[in-house]
């Protein structure tokens, strides 16, 4: 016999005597475990694939400061702005055509920090080291329209700042080009379009050695790394700014900041964030429900070893040794269960984020891994704790004798019955005895069921953006936001070029590009009519603006409105216009696309031969539209129109077209003026004193009359007239024409978009060639995007599935805790009562009765689960698709019948696992399961 | 009037590879509203003859026939009705449904049976149990006599023709043994129900009309019918 005892001795002897239900346990920790180590290595995962995704694309600084002057920058790391900084000097502004700053970038001294912080990667070659040599970002060879190579010469033309602007002549250097570096400017120019010099992210790097151009000045950048303390750092810098008089042309000081934050919401990552938010929501779930598992598994177990207890406090176990011992039960299983758990969970995120695709770092963090440790041993402490501790408040008599459920039924004040179907009876007790046991789950059906539901709600818009057509392969896109009502700004920028379409046209498997291009003109009328003054559009048109709401901007509204319109009556005597203008979009693509829209014809016949000629164009107004007025739960609105009225929408008002009929003649003018954001970094609408609007001198205006061909709808059949085009957003009133047509009323502008279709689906080889060269024929207009559609349809497909994949992987798991729970609380519940199945046998109930009322406490198991749950997620998916903005007019209805698909699964397979096991006890005979305890 | 009757009855039981043979070729007859009890030392196969009589168990060999009819042959359905409407059973542990209060533990094989309760029968029944003011209480919440009063109401309850009680005072003291087994021998004589009582207590067995002794799963005596 053993001389040594311990309540270590206990415990070990507990596990090694009841495998069967430590299984069960482990089961349930491993899944805790998991659930967290999943949820926290996909967290780290996300926050380091967008951090290094963000930094791959506009650098690790967390601030620039632009054009620092003479500031002391050793201040900036003694006054606690940055932690550590880097200086770029720029020394010039290369123009790339030799003589305009369009697509011009500038070129500038880095010292290490700098280059370091902004993650000037080299591609190809080297950094120069010597003076005459430069790197440049790789797009900036396209916009210089060079095929030179690492170790070619280059000639560049520059621009010199000398500390305020430019010196007047330009100056033409040669440079060995000795590296090419990872693209940052393009991306930079997407937050914000960048300035010569003073306001630039420079794109080349020259050489420590390289000599300042005599006359020259160099505007200094800083490139800053925060404190610890991004807040106190930003504040800094502000004050920093202010007291050094660093202020920017539109009087703000003049840093960009990148600070690395997740929901940055000046950076596109909605899709990265997208994916880790439901993610996070559903591993949290999961953990809770695992929490729940082990919870349920501990309580069944010790339910179990209640007599245990008793006996041990009977004999002397104090409370604090009873929670020893089954302490340390659940510490040794967790010690066993880490590390499979993480095992499986670095599989999992590994197999997600493969599937998700490149975008997606997964690195292993041994202090994640530590942490993920400890917080799932956390989590089955406190999953442990609930039932431990209520097991070691139990009176030792009362864990022997069974005093419990008297005690119950007096708080439940449950009457005696005096008449009774028995299986009912027995079943509707159990509830009422055992409801705390049920709790769990209970919880766990209502959460599947919410889950089910959400899942069955958006795994549809899921895979619908994974089969979502753009319309073409790849798109070039040139984003021009200098039109406004009064006039066309910066007007003669240069664009996307023919050439650039003919170059896109030329290259290998292309079957067909199709351009659009967009300017503002005017329509000349005598008679306005409510037709287009109802459109807030043309409100500048309104000597008496409409009545607003009551809110605090209703008093700044109006009189910015007033504003507005003394503005247009200004510019109609300065630039000599007798009749009212309404300023239109003009949009013009190519005749194909143009001959299309027939079934849009409202009145008129769309004549190519006519719009080619700039005799006639097509004109968007629908024969009537009903405007209403939609408020915002936040007090604002909004006004809306419905092209075809609804008889059932109580309308503010319907107007009929009394403006524009096919056959008109149409007095059309361009008014536009060079002024560009070079000259204004505020942009290039400038205000009088007064609050008008300035009216630039050097405004041309170039009038047109030409002829209605057609007046088109905006909606037939459902469908959008701008569902044809890619870019073109019409209005009513805008105008369309052909390409050509836009040419022979000489208001030819660049291209706003190219979309490209291609012949057939290219292979790899074929698709990386053809994204280079539009990448570069892209790169060669500054601010132009390259979009490619394959790439983006491909990456969306395999987030959509993997997403889909993740989404059913977690159900799976659910039914699978839930039918475990549910099977071990019955399995538990039938256990003990074999004795009791014995006597009802005895007393003269059948098989049946028995199993029916085994059948019936399940159903009631079923039944409150079910009941909350699908309560819950009918309350949360009206309440989701009253608030998500994502879903269209046919908005989806909450499931019903998936959840509860879900439930009679379950209930099945729980059905015959009781069935089985009842039938099993029913076999032993009677006598046997009489003496079972 | 026979009512009871059982042939050659055999019972083995296998542990591990030996075979024990718990009674062996017993034939007995039971008479309607006899008090019988049946005993012996511990292991000698009384309860295994008591719960086959019963139909709680199957006879490896051998008859019952309860008024005539072959218990065995039924199957579990019609021994399911059997019991609850022919016999009624007391055990040493009481066995009482947990869940249920004492008066709905009376009223279980009556509701089995889906039968309205002949309330005039059961209150009397309840009467003579003394279980007024323990009606609506948990069995948990009962004394071991009050436990085995309701067990003894509720193996009454359904008007059987025979009562099996299996050492129906084992557990309790002198004092309510003797309560009970008067309950059970006062039931058996005004309801005309037949008793037959495991017991390896003298002083009980003496309590019946007719003593069978058992010895290792052999009658070796058996009293007949006698003046108790």
């Amino acid at each position: 016999m053993k001389s040594t005892f311990s309540l270590n001795a206990i415990a070990f002897g507990n596990l090694r005597q009841r495998r069967g239900q430590y299984v069960l346990l482990v089961i349930g920790i491993v899944l805790a475990i998991y659930f967290v180590a999943t949820m926290l290595l996909f967290a780290s995962t996300m926050f380091i694939s967008l951090q290094e995704r963000q930094f791959q694309r506009l650098g690790e600084q967390d601030a620039i400061i632009f054009n620092t002057r003479e500031t002391p920058l050793s201040e900036l790391t003694e006054r606690g702005v940055f932690a550590e900084y880097g200086v770029a000097a720029i020394q010039g502004y290369v123009l790339p055509d030799g003589q305009n700053s369009a697509n011009g970038f500038s070129v500038a001294v880095f010292d290490d920090v700098a280059l370091q912080l902004a993650r000037k990667d080299v591609l190809q070659g080297r950094l120069p080291v010597q003076a005459g040599e430069i790197a440049l970002e790789q797009s900036m060879l396209a916009r210089l329209r060079t095929t030179a190579a690492v170790g070619d010469t280059i000639t560049l033309t520059l621009q010199i700042p000398d500390s305020v602007s430019f010196m007047p002549e330009t100056i033409i250097k040669d440079y060995k080009l000795v590296g090419i570096l990872t693209d940052k400017l393009v991306y930079l120019e997407q937050r914000g379009a960048s300035l010569p010099a003073y306001y630039d992210y420079p794109a080349g790097v020259l050489s420590a050695a390289e000599p300042l151009t005599v006359g020259g000045k160099e505007v200094v950048n800083v490139y800053g790394r925060y404190l610890p303390d991004a807040r106190e750092s930003y504040t800094k810098m502000d004050t920093f700014c202010a007291e050094m008089g660093l202020l920017g042309k539109d009087g703000r000081p003049p840093y960009d900041i990148m600070h690395y934050q997740l929901f940055d919401s000046s950076y596109n990552n909605s899709d990265i964030v997208t994916t880790y938010v439901i993610l996070i929501i559903i591993a949290i779930v999961l953990v809770a429900a695992a929490c729940l598992g082990i919870i349920n598994a501990f309580a069944a177990n010790l339910e179990a070893r209640k007599r245990q207890i008793g006996l041990l406090r009977a004999v002397g176990a104090t409370k604090k040794q009873i929670r020893q011992i089954f302490g340390k039960e659940a510490l040794l299983l967790s010690l066993f269960s880490i590390p499979l758990a993480l095992v499986l969970a670095y599989l999992t995120v590994w197999g997600i984020t493969t599937a998700m695709g490149d975008s997606f770092l997964l690195r292993p963090n041994l202090l994640i891994l530590i942490s993920v440790a400890a917080a799932g041993m956390l989590c089955v402490k406190l999953a442990a704790a609930i039932p431990l501790n209520t097991a070691s408040q139990v009176p030792p008599m009362q864990a022997i004798r069974n005093v419990e459920l008297s005690r119950k039924i007096k708080i439940s004040k449950v009457a005696s019955k005096k008449s009774f179907a028995v299986p009912h009876l027995l079943a509707q007790r159990s509830h009422t005895l055992y409801s705390n046991k049920q709790a769990a789950i209970t919880a766990m059906l209502a959460v599947s069921i919410l889950l089910i539901s959400l899942a069955v709600l958006y795994v549809p818009s899921i895979l619908e953006q994974a089969t979502f057509n753009y319309g073409s392969d790849f798109l070039l896109l040139d984003y021009r936001y200098d039109d406004d009502w009064l006039m066309a700004y910066n007007f003669h920028t240069p664009g996307i070029t023919e050439q650039d379409r003919q170059d896109t046209a030329a290259l290998p498997t292309v079957a067909k590009v199709t351009g659009e291009k967009k300017l503002s003109v005017k329509i000349l009328s005598n008679t306005i009519t409510p037709y287009v003054t109802n459109l807030w559009e043309f409100e500048y048109l309104l000597a008496e603006p409409r009545h607003e709401d009551n809110s605090e901007y209703a008093e700044a509204s109006r009189v910015f409105k007033a504003l507005q319109h003394q503005s247009y009556l200004n510019s109609k005597e300065k630039y000599g216009y007798m009749q009212d203008y309404l300023t239109v979009s003009c949009y013009a693509t190519e005749a194909d696309v143009v001959q299309r829209l027939t079934p849009y014809v409202a009145s008129g016949r769309i004549n190519l031969d006519k719009l080619a000629s700039g005799e006639e164009i097509l004109l968007i107004a629908p024969p009537e539209y009903g405007l209403y007025e939609e408020q915002y739960n936040d007090g604002g609105w909004t006004r809306r129109l419905d092209y075809i009225p609804d008889p059932d929408v109580d309308y503010q008002g319907i107007y009929q077209n009394d403006m524009f009929q096919a056959g008109d003649s149409l007095s059309i003018s361009l008014l536009y003026s060079d002024i560009s954001e070079q000259q204004h970094a505020d942009g290039p609408q400038q205000y009088n004193k007064d609050g008008t609007r300035q009216l630039p001198e050097d405004a041309v205006r170039v009038d047109k009359t030409v002829s209605i061909g057609a007046i088109l709808q905006p909606l037939v059949d459902g469908k959008y007239l701008d569902s044809n085009f890619s870019f073109m957003h019409t209005e009513i009133g805008d105008i369309l024409t052909t390409t050509t047509g836009l040419q022979a009323l000489g208001f030819d502008v660049p291209y706003a978009s190219l979309n490209i279709m291609l012949a057939a689906s290219p292979d790899e080889v074929m698709e990386e060639y053809l994204t280079a060269n539009l990448s570069g024929i892209a790169a060669r207009t500054s601010g132009a995007e390259f979009k490619s559609y394959i790439a983006i349809a491909r990456e969306n497909r395999k987030m959509a599935y993997g997403i889909v994949i993740a989404v059913y992987a977690v159900l799976f798991l659910f039914f699978a805790i839930c039918t475990s729970m549910i099977n071990n609380a019955l399995s538990a519940r039938i256990r003990a009562s074999k004795r009791e199945i014995g006597t009802m046998r005895a007393v003269g109930a059948s098989e049946q009765e028995i199993m029916l009322t085994y059948q019936w406490q399940l159903s009631v198991m079923f039944c409150w689960g079910t009941i909350i749950g699908m309560v819950a997620q009918l309350v949360v998916c009206t309440w989701i698709l009253s608030i998500d903005p994502l879903w269209g007019r046919v908005r989806p209805t909450p499931p019903v019948w998936q959840p509860l698909l879900f439930v009679a699964l379950l209930l099945g397979i729980c059905s015959l696992s009781v069935r089985a096991k009842v039938g099993s006890i029913v076999k032993d005979s009677i006598i046997a399961n009489i003496r079972e305890l | 009037m026979q009512i009871l009757q059982c042939q050659n009855l055999c019972k083995d039981y296998a542990i591990g590879e030996n075979k024990v043979h718990a009674i062996r070729d017993i034939s007995l007859a039971f008479e309607q509203g006899e008090i019988c009890a049946i005993r012996g030392p511990s292991g000698s196969g009384k309860s295994t003859l008591l719960h086959i009589l019963g139909g709680l168990e199957y006879p490896t060999s051998g008859k019952v026939h309860y008024q005539n009819e072959e218990l065995f042959a039924y199957n579990d359905n019609q021994l399911s009705i059997l019991r609850r409407r022919r016999f009624g059973f007391v055990f040493q542990a009481y066995n009482l449904v947990q869940e249920l209060t004492a008066s709905e533990n009376i009223l279980l094989p009556v509701m089995l049976d889906k039968k309205m309760p002949d309330e005039k029968y059961l209150a009397m029944l309840i009467e003579l149990l003394k279980l007024d003011d323990r009606l609506d209480h948990l069995p948990s919440a009962l004394s071991g006599g009050q436990q085995q009063r309701v067990a003894i109401a509720r193996a009454l309850a359904n008007k059987p023709s025979v009562l099996f009680a299996d050492e129906p005072t084992g557990n309790l003291d002198g004092k309510t043994g003797r309560e009970v087994l008067s309950l059970l021998k006062y039931a058996s004589k005004e309801m005309g129900v037949t008793l037959i009582m495991v017991t390896h207590d003298l002083h009980i067995a003496e309590q019946a009309e007719r003593i069978i002794l058992l010895e290792d799963g052999l009658i070796t005596q058996d009293s007949g019918q006698r003046e108790a």
